[in-house]
């Protein structure tokens, strides 16, 4: 029988056997790494310029076509209801009625990623998102909204590779070179809303997420968008809870799957690992959470 | 530059030990060097933004997201190291030859209960430093080591008994 502590010794000393000569030398380091920080600069000084850009087009857009929208950060302690048929949902769904958090512990450094929040909530031992595989209606739903919205979307198909594992059953899809978008299936028992409470904070978040609840009880939790180490990225997530116990996680992030090991890739793409914002707004993942939500 | 020399410094004394660390992962010495090269490159990269006492968690991280990102796209991507990688020492196996081997039997398990049992019992981290690294929840890491150990249980051969 052999516990936790033997274990652990007898993994250590198995890696201390003699290793083969390491071949990687300084000076190849070093010489790549500069190359990265310099394709990271390039990057960055690109990034500044299409922002600017951006906010320019952004601003001759928002006065020519100024609109009455409810305030984005509305909190209300009702969720709204619409009925199963709505079309579109806004992104201004209210926050749930919780104030916003800080994380116990905080870095100097402006450029790394913020810590996140205590993580609370129950453990997915079951039914975590991927664990389960999505209806066909379901899928078919997700690929007709993402085509609609992202338009050149190449969709893919993970198989589950073995029992538990954590990536079984994810659909994604690359858009318009390094984004995508995931739809992970998985199972909860009880009340929808119950869960959605239950989770709302299970991922770290420091911001309350939006919800809005259809008329037959289905939830939908968007949460904020967060950034994530090593490499620097940004991802959003939308969970839908549903009254058959079904739950559909479809996920937004900066980055293709295939992104942290092409060369081709890191070396021209820099720090955020594709591209430098998500490649769709909280309003259209909104819009791919609905028509997913009404297809079941 | 000062960038380079603190770099250096820190190359020298971790490269081994990172490289060590990729091989319980992978199972495989080249691609042990790759996976440590390429978390060394990034490293370089935010090194001025990498606090001197959170360098070796950030390594420790980088690696570990490599080597599950090597088996997510589900092949071996060339080396690109200059040289092919020297074949390992044969290591002297007369008294442990009939043993069976934890590392081998470790990349049995799949690659995330892996990247969960090393961080817990080579870099010997707590679950929560463990669920950090992998950007996960704590419950996940119990599950997954639960799940881990019962694979690594039933490829090496001996009982192994519950933990999580």
């Amino acid at each position: 029988m052999m516990n936790d502590d033997e274990l652990r010794r007898a993994l250590r000393a198995e890696l201390e056997v003699p290793a083969p000569a390491a071949r990687t030398s300084l000076d190849d380091l070093l010489r790549r790494g500069r190359r990265r920080v310099f394709a990271q600069r390039a990057v960055a000084v690109m990034g500044v310029l299409i922002a600017v850009a951006g906010i320019g087009f952004g601003g001759v857009a928002l006065s020519a076509a100024r609109r009455t929208l409810p305030p984005a950060d509305t909190v209300s302690t009702t969720p709204t209801t619409t009925p199963a048929t709505a079309v579109r949902a806004e992104a201004s769904w209210p926050r749930i009625s919780e104030p916003i958090r800080t994380p116990t512990i905080t870095l100097n450094h402006p450029d790394v990623p913020p810590i996140p929040c205590q993580q609370t909530g129950s453990p997915l031992l079951t039914g975590w998102p991927g664990s389960s595989k999505a209806p066909d209606a379901v899928r078919a739903s997700w690929e007709r909204a993402l085509t609609g919205l992202a338009g050149k979307a190449q969709f893919h198909v993970t198989q589950p590779r073995s029992p538990g594992e954590r990536e079984a059953y994810s659909y994604w899809a690359d858009v318009t070179g390094f984004g995508s978008i995931w739809l992970r299936a998985g199972s909860f028992t009880g009340d929808p809303l119950a869960q959605a409470d239950d989770q709302k904070w299970a991922q770290g978040d420091c911001v309350p997420p939006r919800r809005h609840v259809l008329a037959d009880g289905t939830v939908l939790q968007l949460h904020a968008l967060k950034e994530a180490m090593p490499v620097p990225s940004l991802s959003q997530r939308l969970v839908i809870y549903a009254p058959n116990g079904m739950s559909y996680e479809i996920s937004v992030s900066n980055h293709s799957a295939e992104y942290l090991l092409g060369p081709e890739i890191n070396e021209t793409n820099g720090p955020s690992g594709g591209r430098p914002e998500l490649p769709l707004t909280e309003e259209q993942l909104a819009g791919i959470g609905l028509a997913v939500a009404e297809s079941r | 530059m000062r960038r380079d020399e603190e770099f250096s410094e820190f190359f020298t004394s971790r490269f081994d030990a990172a490289r060590r660390a990729a091989y319980a992962l992978c199972g495989n010495w080249g691609d042990a060097e790759e996976i440590a090269q390429n978390a060394f490159v990034r490293v370089y990269a935010r090194w001025p933004k990498v606090r001197v006492e959170s360098a070796d968690a950030y390594l420790r991280t980088v690696v570990t997201r490599l080597f599950l990102d090597t088996r997510r796209r589900g092949r071996r991507r060339d080396l690109s190291v200059a040289d092919p990688p020297e074949r390992p020492v044969p290591a002297d196996h007369s008294a442990a030859e009939d043993r069976p081997s934890l590392v081998r039997a470790l990349q049995q398990v799949p690659p995330r209960q892996r990247a969960v049992l090393v961080l817990r019992f080579v870099h010997d981290l707590s679950v929560e430093q463990t669920a950090a690294t992998l950007n996960c929840t704590a419950g996940t890491v119990k599950s997954q080591t639960a799940r881990g150990l019962q694979t690594l249980r039933e490829a090496y051969g001996p009982a192994l008994t519950e933990s999580a």
